[in-house]
């Protein structure tokens, strides 16, 4: 069955990755573990580590300015941010509305906080996705996320930080250029319990081997089927795919069981790289494609957050994203731009030591 | 700082703004009543360029209140790119690399939190130019 094709444009992207890194066999030193076996089990080489001054919500302003950049739009033009993340530094006050203040945003806006583990980020584009098409107006949608992991448990061995955003728009302003469309989307929930925090608790707990099939597997693979089949394309039709990749194993085990080629996870795939940077990650992985695409270019995205639950996305890119990818900083550039953690450092950094 | 007080500065602290002196044209970073060159009362509010060169700094060992984990840190002297000179905490940058750098734009960072109530004020600081 052939959905109607939603047609709202990418007018912007813009990611945001601290400079800060550790290494995975850092973080085997302190704790006397076998690094080899660890970056084999997990597939991560080193993990992003904000900076002491750090959290989810500078990360999303910096990515919302280098997206509003790449946008070429007045800040005035938004009427709608929606921020998803599982790491707010409020539990009660949102980020979006600080990310409005500091992008010079109009307050005639709708606006919140959303969260689903990984998948708020694409939970927001969603949302604001379907704002712009009904208001024909334009909405920024953010993943961010400074993500904590218990010392020694297997999360503090993937958990990253870093955020991406995007602007969108039904039509495109006087003065902008279109990126990329985006054409249809598709959600696949159920109630799965992978991964949880619970209110006031530091730290979150999960399933250890429950999130493989029951979870991950299952939600992306129903939800990128399930957008295929609803717009009738093949996985042969994309030139490029990215899956939340929440280690670097995860998400070619998908690509294969759905019938993907590695070479189309080539600029999507920064997992082994960055770790996991929760709301942000598939979406980084967009902004990385969208920083390499040509136009008229297929891309297919497919999130997954724990609880559980993905976001499919079909979308096509077009002559702006080539000029408007040299606007702000790339995620390579950003993933380059590096210095190293010891543990200790790291432990200072991620608010582990309390003085 | 109080809530109200954090509020009242926020947009000179997020998107660092000054003042323009409509007749001369002479910029300042603190808000002013009358024009220092030309006595002009004429002042309106408009963004500072958000980058500069360092023309100075200090590696900070004894911290101010709320900076102890921060120790050592880097305030900084910045020439705005209009000639403006304003005074901001230089980050991702470690004092043995401070010396050679001097290129420097705005970032958004935590300036501090409520030790009582947790608030965090947020606005700008500066880093090396990537
Ligand atoms: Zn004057």
């Amino acid at each position: 069955m052939m959905t109607k094709k939603l047609e709202v444009n990418i007018l912007g992207w813009g990611a945001y990755i601290p400079i800060y890194r550790i290494k995975i066999d850092e973080i085997c030193l302190e704790w006397g573990e076998d690094p080899s076996r660890w970056r084999k089990s997990l597939g991560l080489n080193e993990i992003s580590v904000p900076a002491l001054d750090e959290d989810s919500t500078t990360f999303a302003v910096e990515a919302a300015r280098s997206a509003v950049k790449r946008a070429q739009i007045s800040p005035n033009l938004i009427t709608a941010i929606y921020v998803g993340t599982e790491s707010k530094p409020y539990a009660v006050k949102p980020t979006a509305t600080i990310v409005a203040a500091a992008i010079n945003a109009s307050a005639r806006l709708s606006s919140a906080d959303l969260e689903f583990a990984c998948k708020a980020g694409t939970e927001a584009m969603r949302i604001c996705i379907d704002h712009s098409l009904v208001n024909k107006t334009v909405s920024l949608a953010i993943g961010a996320d400074s993500a904590q992991g218990k010392p020694r448990d297997a999360l503090e061995y993937s958990a990253g930080a870093g955020a991406v955003a995007f602007i969108f728009s039904k039509g495109v302003p006087k003065h902008a250029e279109s990126a990329a469309m985006v054409l249809h989307h598709f959600s696949y929930v159920t109630d799965t319990p992978d991964f949880w925090r619970c209110n006031g608790r530091k730290y979150p707990s999960h399933a250890e081997r429950f999130t493989g099939a029951p979870a991950y597997f299952k939600h992306t693979i129903n939800a990128a089927k399930g957008l295929m089949e609803e717009v009738g394309t093949r996985p042969s039709d994309y030139d490029h795919v990215v899956f939340h990749q929440p280690n670097g194993k995860f998400p070619l085990k998908a690509a294969k069981i759905l019938g993907f080629d590695i070479k189309q996870l080539k600029y999507g795939f920064l997992a082994d790289k960055i770790g996991n940077t929760y709301a942000a990650n598939a979406m980084i992985g967009l902004a990385s494609i969208l920083d390499n695409a040509n136009p008229g270019e297929k891309i297919l995205m497919v999130s997954y957050g724990s609880g559980a639950g993905s976001d499919a996305f079909d979308m096509m890119t077009r002559e702006g994203v080539q000029v408007k990818r040299e606007l702000a900083p790339k995620v390579l550039d950003l993933i380059s731009k590096k210095k190293y953690l010891t543990y200790g450092l790291y432990a200072k950094h991620k608010g582990k030591l309390i003085m | 700082m109080s809530a109200p007080e954090i509020w009242r500065n926020a947009k000179q602290r997020y998107n660092l703004t000054g003042y323009r002196c409509k007749k001369c044209g002479k910029t300042f970073f603190t808000k002013r009543i009358v024009c220092r060159k030309c006595k002009s009362k004429d002042l309106e509010e408009v963004l500072l360029p958000w980058e500069g060169a360092i023309e100075t700094y200090t590696v900070v060992r004894s911290p101010i209140d709320g900076y102890e984990t921060k120790v050592p840190y880097i305030i900084g002297l910045i020439k705005l790119k209009n000639g403006v000179r304003i005074l901001s905490e230089i980050v991702d940058c470690e004092p043995t690399e401070i010396e050679k750098t001097k290129e420097v734009e705005l970032v958004f960072r935590v300036l501090s939190k409520d030790k009582e109530k947790g608030l965090i004020t947020y606005g700008f600081k500066f880093r090396p130019k990537t």
